[in-house]
């Protein structure tokens, strides 16, 4: 067994950086920024053609059905507004991987579909995805005030 | 969902003669053969009139799915070409899990 621990604070400081894509943290997204990621997922994995998942999103396209079948669940499973929009908050536990993965997901479906077909394919507007795309964004940069 | 032959006629043909078919079958070839617009404007009509399942989406849209072809139509009112046209990579699984 290996017992061994970081004994200068730079290991550790390396040990603590490389381990930060693997740890999850709950994150929360209002009822309709929740709809527009699934929406986006389902472009992604089942509209889109010629996406290479691994290499384009970052994450293997088995780990992002199983995002997306987790996200689908609790869609079927909202109550929804006038407008069909869930009323409720979505919080569930993401690692920095999947969150990068969900942030170039909803940036890689935007400029795929474009100005164009967005609102037509996803209900949403672009102007909605770009406020989803800074949510990520602040979140996956969120680590590094905490460690200053 | 039923519509009109009027209605139908108006859908495809704005559809056939937007940005779908220079997206969609010109730069994308999802067809896989080259067809003329005319020819994109048909495969729509007969998606519209003869859908193998249809449904209505938020906010006034409709999707038409045309299992014989692979393709996709959606109706969005609110579009300047009225919705778009397409060939999916996973057609049956976007019906399923499209809102």
């Amino acid at each position: 067994m290996n017992t061994r621990t970081c004994a200068k604070p730079i290991q550790a400081e390396r040990a603590k950086s490389s381990s930060a894509s693997t740890k999850a943290a709950l994150f929360t997204l209002p009822g309709p920024q929740a709809l527009l990621l699934h929406q986006s997922l389902n472009e992604l994995l089942h509209g889109i053609r010629g996406i290479h998942i691994f290499s384009q999103v970052g994450i293997n396209k088995a780990a992002l059905e199983e995002i997306f079948a987790s996200s689908n669940l609790w869609i079927r499973n909202q109550k929804t507004d006038s407008n069909g929009l869930p009323s409720t908050n979505l919080t569930r536990s993401f690692s920095v991987t999947e969150i990068r993965a969900l942030r170039n997901t909803v940036e890689l479906v935007m400029l795929d579909l474009g100005q164009e077909e967005f609102f037509t394919r996803t209900g949403f507007s672009l102007d909605e995805a770009a406020a989803l795309l800074n949510r990520f964004n602040f979140a996956l940069l969120e680590p590094l005030r905490i460690d200053r | 969902m039923s519509l009109t032959d009027k209605d139908a006629q108006k859908i495809a043909h704005g559809i056939a003669f937007g940005h779908a078919y220079w997206k969609h079958v010109a730069d994308a070839a999802e067809y896989g053969s080259p067809i003329r617009q005319s020819t994109f404007e048909q495969i729509i009509l007969e998606t519209l009139h003869s859908p193998t399942k249809s449904r209505m989406l938020r906010l006034n849209r409709t999707m038409f799915w045309n299992g014989r072809e692979g393709l996709w139509v959606i109706h969005n009112p609110a579009d300047p070409d009225l919705g778009t046209a397409y060939w999916p990579a996973e057609g049956r699984h976007e019906y399923e899990n499209l809102r």
